[in-house]
């Protein structure tokens, strides 16, 4: 663990803050948004990947929309199925 | 969000398809550049459709130049493009601003005055008047309205009224009026009074509770004779004044005649009509149609009026009065003896009813017909009746 990881976990501040984590965030069936995101890597009605800092979030699902896209989030809406985390 | 779509819609927005290989790079650099993008849709292997602000879109090219991707708008939307294209219309947007300063304008007065009453004693028309006297009326301005001391005046000016409250909707006046309960009416025993006959008769029955009985069973009685003495006079107690108490039950015989018509009255229409159209702007009456002479001589008469509202409280003060006039004959027709009896006999039965007292029972009903010197059939009827023929008269002394 670096010690800005220590200092945010001691300090008790939300890391998605003091170390730019990604936040995932499953809202019901149809919609899922991640805040701090670094970029698309593939889109499609089916598949979404997505890289973020620390791993790749990969999306499956049918007939998915983004549906808003900033600098910092990203939201999907969509049937979605599995919302899965590594190396894809 | 929804607060977003609309603000959206106010700034206006364009929809567009992207086409290209690199669409993915062309989201996530349009994203770093902040160009706010939203609703996107992939439409095939290549294509991508969007929406995009105004501003964003002017960045965009830049965008899709970078990733080789060609971009193609499919709509504008929003407010700002919709008065492009209706710029060139002034007298149109005129009209429309004129419109809406009018119906504003219009709101600040009561157009329709509604009265929820569900009472009988007091006829509608009465409880209007006295609206309109006190100052609620159609044209009124609403600010002007004091429900207070218009409700006071309307419970003060008509006493069967208990309680009046005075709702303002909209353009519309609501008028709740709650009826006083009836007070009983109470004899005050302490008035000292005499019972005389309502009408001539025989005593059927006499039960006296208090004064001097005058008269007994079966004896025959005229109009006004006095039955029982409030005044009595004894040698233990003195003179006294009471109020006499009696049930005094008299056969009476009440008479009417009437003449027999010999022919009666039909109206039929003739099927002819006439359409009256009038419309009734802030009280004037306009009439919609310059023939509207009506040249029967005798018509019934069928009229509707239709207030324009633009909802249940925003009344406008526009009304379309529709009459239509139907032309009627009149024909005297003859009928036979019987039938106009039958007529003669209703109407004297009618008129007698009127006067009986409510409790009065009809024991029969005896029908005589005579020719009168003009040779018109003269049809009497006379009803037997058991009636209370008593009638309190206050002593004066």
């Amino acid at each position: 663990m670096g010690f800005k990881q220590k200092m945010a976990e001691a300090l008790d501040i939300p890391k998605d803050i003091a170390l730019g984590s990604s936040k995932i965030t499953i809202l019901g069936q149809n919609e899922v948004s991640i805040e701090n995101y670094k970029g698309i890597l593939e889109y499609d009605e089916s598949l979404i990947r997505i890289k973020t800092d620390e791993r790749h979030v990969r999306i499956l699902g049918g007939n998915l929309e983004i549906g808003a896209i900033t600098e910092e989030d990203i939201q999907i809406r969509g049937a979605i199925k599995s919302v899965e985390l590594g190396e894809f | 969000m929804f607060i977003i779509r609309i603000l959206n819609f106010l700034k206006g927005y364009i929809i567009f398809t992207a086409e290209g290989f690199f669409l993915e790079r062309f989201l996530n650099i349009a994203a770093h550049r902040n160009i706010y993008l939203w609703d996107i849709r992939r439409l095939g292997t290549a294509k991508m459709r969007m929406r995009i602000s105004t501003r964003g879109f002017t960045k965009i090219r830049e965008v899709a130049e970078k990733t080789q991707s060609h971009v193609e708008i499919i709509s504008k939307r929003g407010i700002p493009f919709f008065i492009k294209k209706y710029r060139g219309r002034t007298a149109f947007a005129v009209g429309l601003a004129v419109f809406f300063v009018i119906v504003f304008v219009l709101s600040f007065f009561i157009w329709a005055v509604d009265i929820d009453y569900e009472g009988t004693r007091v006829h509608p028309n009465i409880v209007r008047a006295e609206l309109y006297s006190a100052g609620l009326k159609a044209g009124t301005p609403t600010f002007l309205i004091n429900k207070q001391s218009i409700a006071s005046q309307l419970m003060t000016n008509i006493p069967e009224f208990s309680w009046v409250g005075i709702n303002i909707q909209g353009t519309r006046a609501i008028i709740q009026i709650k009826e006083r309960a009836i007070i009983p009416e109470v004899e005050d025993l302490s008035v000292p009074c005499n019972i005389k006959a309502k009408r001539a008769g025989i005593i059927d029955s006499i039960s006296t509770r208090l004064g001097e009985q005058l008269v007994q069973k079966g004896l025959a009685v005229t109009e006004g004779q006095l039955l029982v003495n409030g005044v009595v006079d004894s040698n233990e107690l003195g003179v006294r004044y009471l109020h006499a108490t009696a049930d005094i039950i008299a056969r009476t015989w009440l008479t009417s005649s009437a003449i027999a018509e010999p022919t009666i009255e039909i109206r039929t229409q003739t099927g002819r009509t006439k359409s009256k159209h009038t419309l009734d702007l802030f009280g004037f009456n306009i009439r919609l149609f310059t023939s509207d002479k009506v040249e029967f001589a005798e018509y019934d008469r069928v009229s509707e009026i239709r207030q324009i509202r633009l909802s249940q409280n925003l009344v406008l003060p526009f009304a379309l009065h529709y009459d239509k006039f139907y032309e009627v004959d009149k024909i005297n027709q003859p009928i036979n003896e019987n039938e106009s009896i039958a007529g003669a006999k209703a109407k004297i039965i009618a008129d007698l009813y009127s006067k009986l007292t409510p409790d009065a029972q009809v024991l029969g009903e005896e029908l005589t017909t005579s020719t009168t010197s003009a040779g018109e059939l003269l049809v009497t009827v006379t009803l037997e009746c058991l009636e209370n023929i008593g009638q309190k008269e206050e002593i004066l002394h």
